[in-house]
């Protein structure tokens, strides 16, 4: 044998010497007591499933807080703003039972000027009924919906999804929740303040299992405004999975619009909504953790033609006195994001989400890239493009570019 | 022709009787880990050792139903992570994020918090229904004597399609386990190097799973307060993991 192949067999062995010794210790050999495999357990004084339903500290504080520095230039004002704030999240919770427990979120921020601004973001009380029944009222964050983007189902929520940060928190809503679980499947029912005089909205939902997929059927019934039935799909499928929404509404207050501007109320007819998408991720924990998703829109209750850029002296007066649907006014809105986070298993990370309306061809792109050190210490260098006539969707004035630097330090959990 | 078959035949009688014992091994080691009846509750604990030399620290508790296929694990460590949860019923996985309050609806062969342990570790595997042995032998690790039983999946539902199995004689319990892809290449080794009684119910103590492909990736699950007391059916709900939470 050459030396080589001499020195190669003897580390083979040598490594196979080294983990035949680890488990021979792992799994006491030459031991003078035999046995001891197994032990007996002792139950515990309490439930664990009671312990995390009750506290006896009493009022627990918990949070979380970011020195955080951004400086941001547009080609448009052509100004560069910068800005320093200490921001955060501070939660109160108080479970004095396993039945019942009182919970606050609030968002501060404390800019270099020394001024504090504080928000709830949720108060709420659950109570729970035999078991059985679980009631939440006060603020909360309700969900619903499975779309990614866009949800057009979710007529409930005061604040929409930002498609550019979908995953970021929302603001919860004025409610009262019920909710009663079966099983695999769950119902729900919610009474929310009604936007006018005439008393609170109602909304019901259900949850099942058909095979893998998860099905919902629910609706809306508002006191003023429009009526929703609504309907959604998710369906795992292998690394990715496909979720789907539609809701068609009755009572829109918003007009019609043509070629001769307002038109005809909409108010009798039912408007549908669908939306239709997938998410896949892929994980090597070597080399990529991947995440893609794409979504289409379809709106019904938008317009088929750019009429805020064709007739702008006609549209925009009836926009600003509520008689037209300026928000999400286009009929077709695709939306795409991929996101590679750790790349190569380094601490960059990086992501670019596509919006795209295709009733004025407008665009808004967001890449964007970060790096993380120590994770205690994060950069980001993101832009923002929009592409399009003015007026568009995505971009109001015209081709833009946006470019954003910023500074976490210290991200610290307490 | 016959001479021919009678030779094949015994040669192949010691593997087809061997294999037969290795399926009924099997089924003793399902007797002993699944919890037919029986609420399973503790704290775990999870270490992650990653290659470059830095180690994470997940906490967490967990619930399981074997009889309806269901379990719930609810994170405590990383403090960012506080909250998020898993909730399996049979083949359903949903994961909760505490912070936009969704449930997100996913398959349910991924890895817990991206460690070297699956989902499938936590729940109530079973080896017989799983997989069929292919070929057993006799052999010892450390100070126990095992059956050595190599296994090959009945279907594609599992996270492992080949495994080899170090199993102690009395009660019959896995020490070791090997994880292989389709094309034999080893994934994962696993080392169960202690357990709990609880009346005629096993639960590994300490749960150690090696990545093969990773060097020097390693996760190590210790289990604490183990109960297996009846749990309200609200537990496996997502009501439960939704009151649970902050």
């Amino acid at each position: 044998m050459k030396p080589l192949e001499l020195w190669i067999a003897l580390a083979i062995l040598v490594t196979a010497s080294v983990a035949t010794q680890a488990e021979d210790d792992l799994f006491g050999a030459g031991s003078d007591e035999p046995g001891g495999l197994v032990s007996q357990t002792t139950a515990p004084d309490r439930s664990l499933a009671d312990d995390l339903l009750s506290n006896d500290a009493g009022l627990v504080f918990s949070g979380d807080f970011a020195f955080l520095m951004r400086s941001r230039w547009d080609d448009i004002s052509q100004n560069q703003t910068n800005s320093a704030a200490v921001e955060g999240t501070l939660n109160l919770e108080a479970r004095p039972d396993p039945e019942s427990r009182m919970l606050a979120k609030l968002d501060y921020q404390l800019d270099a000027a020394g001024s504090i601004d504080l928000s709830v973001r949720e108060w709420f009380g659950d109570i729970s009924i035999n078991d059985r029944l679980f009631v939440r009222a006060g603020r909360q964050t309700l969900s619903w919906g499975v779309g990614y983007f866009f949800s057009p189902v979710d007529v409930v929520n005061t604040s929409e999804i930002d498609p550019l940060d979908p995953d970021a928190q929302r603001t919860g809503v004025m409610s009262a929740r019920a909710h009663l679980p079966m099983g695999t499947s769950n119902y729900y029912a919610y009474i929310l303040p009604g936007s006018g005089e005439a008393g609170s909205d109602l909304a019901l939902k259900g949850e099942w299992l058909l095979g893998s997929a998860e099905w919902t059927l629910g609706g809306v019934l508002q006191a003023e405004g429009a009526d929703t039935l609504a309907t959604t799909l998710s369906q795992p499928w292998g690394d990715a999975s496909l979720f789907a929404e539609l809701a068609v509404t009755h009572g829109e207050t918003s007009a019609s619009f043509s070629d001769q501007g307002l038109g005809a109320s909409r108010e009798d007819d039912w408007l549908p909504q669908a939306t239709l998408g997938s998410r896949v991720s892929l994980s090597d924990d070597d080399d990529y953790r991947i995440s893609l998703v794409g979504q289409y829109f379809y709106n019904g209750l938008g317009y088929a033609e750019p009429y805020w850029q064709e007739q702008p002296h006609s549209w925009w007066p009836a926009a600003a006195q509520g008689e037209v649907n300026s928000r999400l006014r286009g009929r077709h809105y695709g939306a795409a994001s991929i996101q590679w986070q750790e790349i190569l298993s380094s601490d960059w990370s990086s992501s670019v989400i596509a919006l795209y309306s295709a009733t004025d061809d407008s665009w808004r792109l967001q890449p964007q890239i970060s790096y993380d050190w120590l994770e205690r210490f994060e950069v980001t260098l993101k832009s923002r493009h929009d592409l399009g006539d003015s007026g568009s969707v995505y971009s109001m004035e015209g081709d833009r570019n946006e470019f954003i630097v910023e500074v976490s330090v210290v991200d610290f959990t307490f | 022709m016959k001479p021919l078959f009678l030779i094949v035949t015994a040669l192949l009688l010691p593997v087809m009787a061997a294999a037969g014992e290795g399926d009924e091994m099997l089924s003793r080691i399902d007797g002993n880990t699944r919890l037919a009846d029986k609420d399973f509750s503790a704290s775990i604990t999870m270490i992650e050792e990653n290659p470059d030399g830095s180690v994470e620290r997940n906490a967490a508790k967990m619930f399981r139903r074997d009889r309806v296929d269901a379990f719930v694990l609810l994170i405590e460590l990383p403090k960012d992570e506080k909250g998020q949860g898993y909730l399996q019923v049979a083949d359903t996985l949903w994961f909760y994020d505490p912070e936009s309050r969704k449930f997100s609806h996913t398959a349910a062969r991924e890895s817990i918090q991206d460690s070297d342990a699956n989902n499938s570790d936590f729940g109530s595997a079973s080896y017989a229904a799983d997989y069929r042995v292919t070929a057993a032998r006799e052999g010892t690790l450390g100070q126990y004597q095992v059956q050595i039983l190599e296994l090959e999946a009945r279907h594609d539902e599992v996270a492992y399609p080949n495994k080899t199995i170090w199993v102690n004689q009395e009660p019959a319990l896995v020490l070791k386990a090997e994880d292989y892809s389709l094309s034999g290449r080893l994934l994962r080794t696993s080392y169960y190097p202690g357990y709990t009684q609880s009346g005629d119910y096993y639960n590994p103590t300490t749960m150690i799973f090696v990545d093969a492909l990773v060097e020097g990736s390693k996760t190590t699950v210790t289990f604490d307060e183990v109960s297996t007391q009846p749990l309200p059916d609200s537990v496996f709900t997502k009501a439960y993991i939704e009151q649970a939470n902050r």
